[in-house]
Order: C-alpha cells, then sequence, then structure tokens
C-alpha cells in the first residue's frame, strides 16, 4: 500500500521522498504507475502546493549483523543543486561579485562567475529551505526559498485539489525577474485572483520586455505573455 | 557634456551609531565641493527610516533548473533640462521608460499627416527605440524641428514602487527668467514699446517710481526666445488637439520669470520658506507686499501676452499643466502673490478699460516639486546653499551680476547630483528618475549611490547571543552588513 501527500509550497518530489525515508525517489516514487499523470505535466522540482503525490509504502530492508557490537549505518540523504544567476537592475550579470548564500543551516560563500552564475551541486536536503542570498559589495540581499517556485502549466483536478491555471508560477518568475509583485499567494490558481498589484507587474514585463503599447498592455496573462514569461526565465 | 554613458557615482556618507538604528543623518557626500549637511538646513538630512535596498521579498528557487534573480541596485537617472534663453531652447522629453534632452529650432511647420524631414543632425545613437516610445516617436514627429541632443533608456525596475504610465508624454520646460521690464535692446521694438506705455501710463502716476524698472533685468537674455517658445506651446497645444486621447503633462520646472534681477528683495532670510517682509510698502497703491509682487508678475504677462496665452491654451486642450516655483520666482510660492497677481490680470481689462484689447492669463502656483510616475520633479534650489527658499545670498548676487560674471559661474553638478542622491534615498526606489533645471546646462545621466559610515565613528555588531557592542573600526557599510550577517544567528 501506499500514501497520497498532498504537496506543500516548498516541497518538490526528491524532499518530499527524504521525508518518507526513500533515496531512490526517481524510480520509487516519480515512476510509479499512480504518478504517471503528474509526471506527464509536472517537473519533479517544480511541484504546486495541492499536487497529490503517491507515495509507496517503503519496503524495510533487513541486513544481518552480529549483537554486542557496534555497526555502523550510513543513511543516504541524497543533495541537491542549486543554480542561479544574478542581474543587476538592467538584466547585466553581477559578474565576479563575492556572495554568501544561506539555505537553512547550510552556509556558501563564493564570487559569482562572469555570467553572474552561481552554481552548487553539494547541497544537502533538509527539511530548511529558506536562506538569504546577499552580495555584499553591491549592497544588495534578498530572503530565499529554495523549491519555492510554481510550476506555470495548467492543470485539471485529477492531479491538483482544484483546478490550477499555473498563475502563482508566472507571478514568481516575474518578481524574480525583477517586475513584481512583492506579495505572491502561492495558492492563487486563478486569473481573476491576480491582485492590482501582479497586474501592475504583468503590464510593465509587457511594456518592456514584450514592447507591447496602449491597449495591448491588458496585465493579463494570454498565451503570448506566458510564454514570453517562460521564456525570458528559461524554465 | 560628459559622455552619457559613464554614470555620476554618489557615495553618501552617513553619521554615527544611528546608523544602525536605521535613524540617519547625512553628513555629506565623497564628491568635490558638496557642501555638509547643516547647510542644506536639514531638508536633505532629515531622518532616515530606511537606508540599504534590502530586499525583503521573499525570491522563491527552483533546485537543480537554472534560476535568475534580478536585484535593483541603488540607482536612478538624473535629468537637468537646462535652459530656454537666447538661442538655447532646450526642453526635456519623457515617455514611458525613455528620456531625453532636446533642443527646439523655431520655424518650421509641420506637413499634414505629421511627417516631417529628417533634420535632428544631433541625434545621439541609442538603443533600439522601444515601442514605448510611441507617444514619444508620434510627438517627435508632429513638432518636427528639434534635435534629441542626448536620451536614455532610463528603465529602472521597481515595480511594486510604482510603475510608470508607458503612454503619458511628459514635456518639462526649463528656466526662462521672463523679465517684466523690457530691457535696452527691445526699446526700438514697437511691439514692446507700446505695450510698455500702455501698461506703464495706467500703472504708474508719474509721482511713484517704481524700482529699477527696465534696466538691465534681460540679464539671462530671456527676451529673445521667447517667441520661440510661443511657437513651440502652440506646436503643442496643436498635438493634443489633434491626437486628444494622448496623455501630456507639461512641467515648468521653475524661474519662468525672473522676479530677482533689479528688484529690492521682498522675502525674508529664512530657513526653506518664502516669507514676505513686512510691512506693506505702499497702503495707498499695492496695499501689502503680495500685491506689490503680484503686479510685478502682472506686468510679465501683460508684456509677453502671446505667450500666456499659450501656455493657456495647452492648459485648455487638455494637457496637464504643472508649474513649480524655483529661486528667482520663488514668490510663486506664496498663495497671497499668486492671488494677487491674477487679481490684477482681471484688473487690466476690467471696469477701468484701460487695456480693453487685453485678455488676462493664468498666474499659476509654484509648486515647490511634482513626484509622480517614478519621475521626481524640482527646480533644484533646494540643495544650493546660497539659492535655497530663504536664503538671500542668491539674490543679492543676482543684483551684482553682469555678463562678464555670470559666464563664470560654476554648474556645482556634484551638490546637484549629491542632492538628488539623497532625496531618492528618502523617496526610495519608487524615484526612477529625477528632473531639475536651475543650472541652465542640460545633463542626463545615469546615477549609482553607494553608503558608507563616517570614518572614525563607532560601529554596532549583533552577536550571535543578540548582543550589541560598538566596534571603533571605521567600516564601509556594506562590510558591516556581511560582518552581521555572519554572526547573527538565523
Amino acid at each position: 500500500m501506499g500514501t497520497w501527500h498532498l504537496v506543500r509550497q516548498g516541497e518538490w518530489v526528491s524532499k518530499i521522498a527524504a521525508h518518507y525515508r526513500i533515496s531512490d525517489w526517481e524510480a520509487k516514487i516519480w515512476r510509479h504507475p499512480n504518478n504517471r499523470g503528474l509526471a506527464s505535466r509536472r517537473d519533479p522540482n517544480v511541484l504546486h502546493p495541492g499536487d497529490r503525490l503517491f507515495i509507496p509504502a517503503p519496503i524495510p530492508k533487513q541486513v544481518s549483523r552480529s549483537t554486542d557490537q557496534t555497526h555502523k549505518f550510513v543513511m543516504k540523504t541524497g543533495y541537491d543543486e542549486f543554480h542561479v544567476r544574478v542581474l543587476d537592475s538592467e538584466g547585466k550579470p553581477i559578474s565576479d561579485a563575492p556572495y554568501l548564500l544561506i539555505i537553512g543551516w547550510q552556509r556558501f560563500e563564493g564570487r559569482t562567475d562572469r555570467n553572474g552564475q552561481i552554481d552548487h551541486t553539494r547541497i544537502i536536503r533538509t527539511e530548511h529551505h529558506e536562506g538569504v542570498l546577499s552580495l555584499p559589495k553591491q549592497g544588495l540581499e534578498c530572503e530565499i526559498r529554495v523549491g519555492g517556485l510554481n510550476p506555470t502549466k495548467k492543470t485539471d483536478s485529477s492531479e491538483h485539489s482544484r483546478y490550477d491555471d499555473g498563475i502563482s508560477g508566472l507571478l514568481m518568475r516575474l518578481r524574480n525577474l525583477g517586475f513584481g509583485p512583492k506579495t505572491i499567494d502561492e495558492s492563487t490558481t486563478d486569473e481573476s485572483d491576480v491582485t492590482p498589484e501582479g497586474r501592475n507587474a504583468i503590464v510593465a514585463f509587457q511594456n518592456i520586455e514584450m514592447k507591447r503599447v496602449g491597449e495591448a498592455l491588458t496585465g493579463k496573462l494570454d498565451d503570448e505573455t506566458r510564454a514570453a514569461i517562460i521564456d525570458k526565465y528559461g524554465s | 557634456m560628459n559622455s552619457p554613458t559613464a554614470p555620476f557615482k554618489v557615495r553618501l556618507i552617513w553619521s554615527g551609531k544611528d546608523f544602525d538604528e536605521h535613524r540617519l543623518s547625512l553628513v555629506g557626500s565623497e564628491v568635490d565641493g558638496v557642501e555638509d549637511e547643516k547647510t542644506w538646513q536639514g531638508t536633505v538630512a532629515d531622518w532616515l527610516t530606511q537606508i540599504v535596498y534590502q530586499e525583503r521579498r521573499n525570491v522563491d528557487f527552483a533546485v537543480k533548473n537554472m534560476n535568475i534573480a534580478r536585484f535593483h541596485t541603488q540607482r536612478f537617472f538624473y535629468l537637468d533640462v537646462g535652459c530656454w534663453l537666447n538661442s538655447k531652447h532646450y526642453f526635456g522629453v519623457v515617455c514611458g521608460y525613455n528620456a531625453a534632452v532636446c533642443n527646439f529650432d523655431a520655424g518650421w511647420a509641420p506637413t499634414d499627416g505629421f511627417s516631417g524631414p529628417d533634420a535632428w543632425g544631433q541625434t545621439v545613437v541609442v538603443p533600439p527605440a522601444p515601442a514605448s516610445t510611441h507617444g514619444g516617436a508620434l510627438f517627435k514627429d508632429f513638432m518636427g524641428h528639434y534635435g534629441q541632443r542626448d536620451s536614455l533608456f532610463c528603465q529602472s525596475l521597481y515595480p511594486w514602487g510604482g510603475w510608470r504610465d508607458p503612454n503619458r508624454l511628459y514635456v518639462i520646460l526649463p528656466d526662462i527668467h521672463l523679465p517684466q521690464a523690457i530691457s535696452q535692446i527691445f526699446q526700438d521694438d514697437p511691439k514692446y514699446v507700446q505695450r510698455w506705455d500702455e501698461y506703464h501710463n495706467w500703472l504708474n502716476p508719474p509721482f511713484l517710481v517704481p524700482d529699477g524698472y527696465g534696466i538691465g533685468r534681460d540679464l539671462f537674455n530671456s527676451l529673445s526666445s521667447v517667441g520661440a517658445l510661443t511657437e513651440f506651446l502652440t506646436l503643442l497645444a496643436n498635438f493634443k488637439g489633434k491626437f486628444p486621447k494622448a496623455a501630456i503633462t507639461l512641467v515648468q520646472i521653475g524661474d519662468l520669470y525672473e522676479l530677482w534681477r533689479k528688484r529690492d528683495r521682498r522675502f525674508e532670510p529664512r530657513d526653506n520658506e518664502i516669507v514676505l517682509v513686512s510691512p506693506g510698502v505702499d497702503p495707498f497703491f499695492y496695499g501689502d507686499r503680495a500685491r506689490e509682487v503680484g503686479e510685478w508678475i502682472s506686468g510679465t504677462h501683460f508684456l509677453h501676452q502671446e505667450l500666456f496665452q499659450a501656455f493657456d491654451e495647452c492648459q485648455s486642450t487638455g494637457i496637464e499643466c504643472i508649474f513649480l516655483h524655483g529661486n528667482h520666482d520663488n514668490y510663486l510660492s506664496v498663495p497671497a502673490v499668486v492671488d494677487a497677481a491674477n487679481r490684477w490680470q482681471s484688473n487690466l481689462c476690467g471696469a477701468c478699460g484701460m487695456t480693453p484689447g487685453y485678455t488676462p492669463t493664468r498666474v499659476h502656483q509654484g509648486r515647490k516639486h511634482h513626484f509622480k510616475d517614478q519621475i521626481f520633479f524640482e527646480h533644484g534650489q533646494r540643495v544650493d546653499v546660497y539659492n535655497r527658499d530663504g536664503a538671500t545670498a542668491g539674490h543679492e548676487n543676482c543684483n551684482e551680476a553682469n555678463e562678464f560674471w555670470k559666464a563664470f559661474d560654476p554648474v556645482r553638478r556634484e551638490s546637484f547630483v549629491t542632492g538628488a542622491a539623497a532625496m531618492h534615498v528618502r523617496k526610495g526606489p519608487d524615484l526612477g528618475l529625477y528632473v531639475m533645471g536651475h543650472t541652465h546646462t542640460p545633463e542626463l545621466r545615469l546615477v549609482e549611490i553607494s553608503h558608507a559610515r563616517r570614518d572614525g565613528d563607532p560601529a554596532t555588531i549583533t552577536g550571535t547571543d543578540g548582543a550589541r557592542a560598538e566596534k571603533d573600526t571605521p567600516i564601509d557599510l556594506f562590510g558591516l552588513t556581511m560582518k552581521a550577517a555572519a554572526v547573527t544567528t538565523r
């Protein structure tokens, strides 16, 4: 048997697997027949709150060891990768800049490369995914949530607790791209839920990146605007 | 003018341990020639509650995939719209995220369809104009014969602080310094002479001697440019008439009138406000100072009827007209003066019937500043220790100046850029473009701001146990932030 896990904000498949003590998440969870529909629509690293993920019952592993002795068991927790490109107000890479990256209790320091990129491939998978990204020389800092990015694809209720229009994921990408809005309700699933601040962000994107003017500045996430946001963000 | 691609770099220096409490008192700048905070009389060095762009927004990333984080470095764009004097007819145009300093050549009329000859020889190569210049492109076509002296794409993204209407066109007029009296060079101009005689024969019985009328008042060579400005405003009103849905704001940046030159000072020495000296000069005729100064302004309107009619026409077509006051016309900040000037206007064609052909034109209250669409407009005297509101040195210098001395008046750009930077810090990221006049020298540049604690002042660091301790080491602001972040428990 197994259990259906209702995805919460900030969760992705490998992190959920770690919670259920399943190390090979890809084979045992993501390729499970019960998750075929979700897997066809989602990136395992970008889930939406409300997605339903089937977790098979873990199969206990039995090993024999002698009594009256101390034995060492190593549990594989797994690592995650983290990649980000930092840009300035004009969209140019902030290159060769010292940075401080804090994720939970983990701390990383280094310098951005010439493309403004920060890469870490051994982020220990834990429950704590909030942190800070600082560029002290530039006086820049933001609070980050690794794993908090929502998807952009529309889904129906068969894989989701309710219909999801991909709105929150699009707004999050707009925010990362510097357009705002400042606050996003991660459970926003419908265009009608977009706040005036969110509309302003969409209009600013349509104007600056899509070169729209006048009445074409709808502030709505039409198909062309969606595609442009995804293209600009890169995922 | 410096290369348009090299930004101004301003380093603001803040004092004391108050810095750590986010209560800030600006003491100065590393830029040479900037007066200390105390000479700004506290106008700029108010207590601020936030200095650093600590972006307290949650940025959500995905694992494994590539993410993007676009930060907003503390920067803004700075625009000085120059002057409309002598042969220089500078003005500013802002449409969406595009700003330009332009120079208008009079005497060209647009053909039907608003396509004009490509005569903008001075155009600087700029990035491909995004569609947000649609209104600006139409305006340029219609207005025709002006050159873009310099232009920049002034994208300063911070949308959640507000956003700029990409379809609103701002036209910004610089200092004009219109004097009331005619200069000697126009003594032979029958139009001005006749008006001058009409006005003063009615206004001034022979036994009243107004102070210094007519002698050397046009120090800035304003009168020769009045015709071109009238033509410009007429074209602007026609543009609005042809494009009634166009959203246009006309901002006159201050020093529209010249009310200092060859006039006694009628304001008291004060901090940052204009208070008229008292008592009234002539109870029989002027009644009080406001009425006296109002008459000066009204006389300017009478002498330059077509120009002020063109201003009124712009307003009547639906163009939003914003008038700021500068230092030379600081009296416009006093409502009683403006009221008196408008009453003089009415009286000129009223029951007295002395000037039956005259239509009164509107005298507008001068604002200190205007802030909208991420654009902050002010004249610029705020941080000028000689000329700020209430200072008297500027008035004295103006009356002692001559053409020779005027040529050596330094621009003091660093002072004004620093003052603009401090205003940007105060207003926050919502101030994307700062616009001023005052210097008579156009400029359009990016300004980048950094901060530091004044060398020698103690720094306060929070330890892992939450205790705060003072350190004497003078350190850079961001060095401190880094250290504090390193030791603070999260």
